[in-house]
């Protein structure tokens, strides 16, 4: 009986690097100038939907890591000094 | 259009309930009520204050000229925190770990407590803004213009107005006034306003709510009317502009978004309530997902509405005011009023917050410096300090807003509010290097971060905010065309004759890459002095060193009573005698003074930094306590005790993780060997029960033979033929025994030939079939037609097999019994199954099958008394063979037996049934 693979609990908080660097790269030229045309979708301009479309989903992405990375961190000791 | 007093009543309304709103914050959060300004979503309205007017109005002016690139200016803030984890995190534990009060104090901090990089972030910090705080003003004023009086599109092209007429000068007198009232009230413990905070928190909330409701009348309340609907219809020429990126190339939108990333960082007003108003480093887990969401929702109607003004606007409008005027121009008065007060929201949050955030930079790291190097301090050494902080601060918040003033009148506000805002944002990036280096790079020096300051300050005025007076009518053609010396080479707009660039693009790159180059080879090219070489260990390090050590300090020593006294005149005698006092408890001393020791003078130096900033507190410490003079050897001393105890401690968790495995080995191992333990007194206790009974059997018959004289001829041959019976059992048995131990032991002379396994296996079956027979068991071999040559000792294989058919047939009480024997042939191997449809195999004795001191054997053998050891034999001969012996299923329907060998190699390739058969 072959089992699935377990996956590392960690390997999901690296998403903490990764996710804003797809996000600079989603949002910056070459790839944004790939829907930069003038077209409409549903009278909105592509490149206006497109911009929006992968900045709610980032913020979506960054808001289940956070959850992720706090429920990891919880148990680190509290801030020092203060 | 709405009487000038209505205006400024509402305004004045306005202004008021916030100053109410942040006083009663104070008193809760003073009785330690602080309840909901503590929380995650409050840091996060309060990190708003980014969006000023500039976005209020400027955002849709900027969308109405340039398109989409207005959106750049949230999303660089949306990268930075997004990535929180990677930059925001380690700011703020520094701040925190070293009580930072401002971001002039963090780099000063940095670079050893230098205060010449204080006062010199904090000039650039005062003068970069100074054109920020002119957009505020120009946006109150002009938006004020349109609202209040009949020309309601004005666009400031008129000639200057006379000061006191002048609608901006009256927005600055009431704005430093408001913030005087409002931020300085007192002086704080340490930097935070959690008054201010709410205020600001409450103000993101209006302006945003002011936005989208503007946004909801463009998209859905015009829908009927015979306005151009903004979300159908197809896109008129006149904005069709604005659909796609307006610069091909793209550089400014790398540009921008890469300059307000970094203005999300090194605004001082962003550090102030990003970094330093920071109550709980777990806010930033919100912050992270939900200060971008607020950008995104500011941004969502931005083009709408300037789509909306473009189409109903006459053409020489000023679109940097559409928010307030289409609302206007389409009747909603009450709209507008409620845009004004957004805008409104905007301007003073911002204005608020910058101008405490400088204040206390002012105040901290020009004004005390300088009364202490001056030993004006000294003078009235018994006098509290805190009063003429608080004067300073005033004082600098005038400065501070005057000089906002003095741009705007200069400039005659001629620009669009963007590009204003924008000339702040490359000032502020010059803080980049010094500030990200500093967390990172541990032998970055003074020397490099003050060279790159300045350096980049300097490029920075002259490509940006010199040429940006000439739109102000100064006269600086002589500057503009070929630039200082007339060579052409260094002309503002085209260093080096590099010409045809966007103006801000061309300024960012040259100040930035001069900044970031002077700092990193000035820095590689300097040493660091011990205390920058302690400082950088401590900014650097600061999420290796765990909380509970203690960190590296200097060794001075100083009288207590000396420390009192300072710590009292700048801290006040509550939190004095209460630092004293907990410190004196720790130690076990009676009394309130503690007893002096390095640790306890860092920390009563970190207590004024949080007041005064680090540079002047050390300055203030280091004049009542002595020291021997700082070596480099002592820094590295120290820093190596700290590195040392780090490694340690890392070594010691190492280790311990590797105990625990090898603990854990242990105590594996040790469980093998109890069972075998268990295993061998069990197979001792069964041999011995095994040798006893055909022993005791012999005895008996024995005894009978010796005892009974009248015995009868015949039952004395059947006594006899029994004793000689269990004998031969007995020997067998020891045979076994010894056969299995010499095989372990490899003392067995194997006599190997090549043999068609089908022969052997026909042999034993030979052997067998007669106890088959006597079963009534049938035995069916399935024909084999290839022959599969293998290398074995015939003998020993025919035992295997003879001794597997033996278990099968004895076991087997299925009502028709029989033993199927299959053969096949696979790629360089042979597979014998021998299959029972007996009783199977109870799943307890699956895993012990094998072994010599299995439980189970004998036990099922009833009468048919085996020795119980086959199983393991064969497992040994068929190792010795190469082969492998194994239980490939059973259960209710019987035993299959695996028996499996390796093809002979020496004529494998020739007969390979496999190859033949293809």
């Amino acid at each position: 009986m072959s089992r699935r693979p377990e996956r590392d609990p960690e390997s999901v908080t690296d998403l903490k690097w990764a996710l804003p660097l797809a996000m600079v790269l989603l949002l910056m030229p070459p790839i944004l100038t790939v829907f930069d045309h003038p077209v409409l979708v549903a009278g909105i301009p592509l490149l206006h939907v497109y911009l929006f479309a992968v900045w709610i989903l980032g913020i979506a992405a960054t808001a289940w890591l956070s959850r992720r990375l706090r429920r990891a961190t919880d148990h680190a000791p509290p801030r020092d000094g203060g | 259009m709405l009487e000038p007093g209505v205006i400024v009543a509402v305004a004045g309304l306005y202004l008021g309930g916030l100053f109410l709103l942040a006083f009663v914050s104070d008193r809760r959060a003073e009785r330690g009520a602080a309840g909901i300004i503590s929380s995650p979503v409050v840091y996060t309205l309060s990190l708003a204050v980014y969006c000023t007017s500039w976005t209020f109005y400027g955002a849709v002016g900027s969308a109405a000229r340039n398109g989409i690139e207005f959106a750049t200016i949230y999303i660089g803030p949306t990268f930075v925190f997004v990535g929180w984890w990677l930059l925001l995190r380690k700011l703020v534990r520094i701040s925190r770990a070293q009580q930072i009060t401002s971001i002039a104090d963090f780099i000063s901090a940095r670079y050893g407590k230098s205060s010449a990089i204080s006062a010199v972030v904090t000039l650039i910090a005062i003068i970069a803004i100074s054109p920020y705080i002119a957009l505020q003003l120009k946006a109150v004023a002009t938006s004020f213009e349109a609202i209040a009086k009949p020309t309601p599109f004005a666009d400031g092209t008129g000639p200057p107005p006379g000061l006191l007429s002048d609608t901006g000068f009256w927005v600055a007198a009431c704005m430093a006034a408001f913030v005087i009232l409002f931020g300085t009230r007192k002086i704080g413990a340490d930097e935070s306003h959690p008054g201010v905070v709410a205020a600001i928190a409450f103000e993101s909330m209006v302006k945003l709510c002011a936005l989208v409701a503007v946004g909801l009348l463009v998209v859905f309340g015009f829908a009927g009317e015979d306005v151009p609907g903004v979300l159908t219809g197809e896109w008129s020429p006149k904005v069709a502009h604005l659909a796609t990126l307006s610069q091909s190339d793209g550089s400014r939108w790398v540009a921008i978004s890469f300059l307000s990333a970094a203005a999300i960082l090194c605004l001082p007003r962003q550090f102030q309530v990003a970094i330093v108003e920071n109550q709980d480093e777990r806010h930033l887990h919100t912050a992270a997902w939900m200060f971008p969401l607020y950008l995104m929702l500011i941004s969502l109607f931005v083009v709408p509405i300037a789509i909306a003004g473009m189409a109903l606007l006459p053409e020489g409008a000023n679109p940097d005011l559409y928010v307030l005027t289409v609302p206007l121009a389409a009747g909603y008065e009450e709209l507008a009023i409620f845009a004004f007060i957004g805008g409104l929201s905007a301007s003073t949050s911002m204005v608020i917050l910058s101008s405490i955030a400088l204040s206390i930079m002012i105040s901290n790291h020009l004004v005390t410096p300088l009364m202490l190097r001056t030993r004006l301090i000294e003078s009235h050494s018994h006098g509290d300090l805190s009063r003429t902080v608080l004067f300073s601060r005033r004082v600098s918040i005038v400065a501070i807003l005057g000089l906002g003033y003095l741009y705007y009148r200069t400039t005659a506000g001629s620009s669009g509010l963007a590009s204003i805002g924008l000339i702040s944002f490359v000032g502020v990036a010059q803080f980049l290097p010094a500030l990200v280096g500093g967390v990172f790079w541990r032998r970055a020096t003074r020397a490099g971060a003050l060279s790159g300051l300045v350096i980049g300050f300097v490029v920075w005025a002259y490509t940006l905010l010199i040429p940006s007076f000439a739109a102000g009518g100064w006269d600086l053609a002589w500057l503009q065309g070929t630039g200082l010396f007339s060579t052409g080479l260094l002309s503002p707009t085209a260093f080096l004759g590099l010409s045809g660039w966007d103006p801000l693009v061309h300024a960012m790159f040259w100040s930035l890459t001069l900044n970031l180059g002077a700092y990193v080879f000035i820095s590689i090219a300097t040493v660091q002095s011990p205390i920058e070489r302690l400082q950088s260990a401590l900014f650097v390090d600061v999420f290796s060193r765990s909380p509970a050590a203690e960190e590296p300090v200097l060794p001075r020593s100083a009288r207590a009573e000396d420390l009192y006294r300072l710590s009292e005149r700048i801290l006040g005698a509550d939190r004095t005698a209460s630092v004293f006092e907990a410190q004196a408890a720790r130690q076990g001393r009676p009394g309130r003074l503690p007893l002096p020791d390095p640790q306890f003078i860092a920390l009563v130096e970190r207590q004024l930094a949080s007041g005064i900033g680090a540079s002047s507190a050390g300055l203030m410490v280091s004049r009542i306590a002595k020291g021997e003079p700082i070596a480099v050897d002592t820094v590295m001393a120290l820093l190596d005790e700290t590195r040392e105890a780090i490694r340690y401690s890392r070594e010691l968790e190492r280790k311990s993780v590797e105990l625990e495995r090898i603990a854990g080995e242990l105590r594996d191992a040790n469980e093998k060997l109890t069972q075998l333990d268990r295993m061998k007194d069990d197979f001792l206790s069964r041999v011995s029960h095994e040798l006893r009974t055909p022993m005791t059997s012999i005895r008996s018959f024995a005894e009978l033979l010796v005892q009974a004289d009248g015995l009868d001829e015949a039952r004395a041959q059947r006594f006899v033929a029994i004793i000689d019976q269990e004998s031969r059992r007995l020997t067998r048995l020891l045979d076994e025994i010894l056969d299995l131990n010499r095989m372990e032991s490899g003392q067995v002379n194997w006599t190997m030939e090549t043999i068609d396994a089908a022969a052997v296996l026909r042999q034993a079956m030979a052997v067998m079939s007669g106890l088959a027979e006597r079963r009534g068991v049938r035995l069916v071999m399935v024909p084999q037609t290839w022959p599969a040559l293998v290398d074995v000792d015939p003998d020993r294989l025919k035992q295997v097999f003879v001794n597997l058919l033996s278990n099968a047939i004895k076991f087997n009480t299925s009502p028709d019994p029989e033993v199927r024997l299959t053969f096949s042939v696979t790629e360089g191997s042979v597979e014998i199954r021998i299959a029972d449809n007996g009783p199977g195999i109870p799943s307890e004795e699956q895993g012990h099958l094998f072994t010599k001191f299995s439980r189970a054997w004998n036990e099922r053998a009833g009468d048919a008394k085996g020795s119980g050891l086959g199983l393991a034999i064969s497992l040994q001969i068929m190792r010795v063979l190469g082969g492998d012996i194994r239980l490939v299923a059973t259960g209710a329907q019987g035993s299959v037996f695996s028996v499996t060998l390796p093809l002979s190699r020496r004529d494998a390739a020739a007969t390979s049934p496999v190859e033949a058969a293809k």
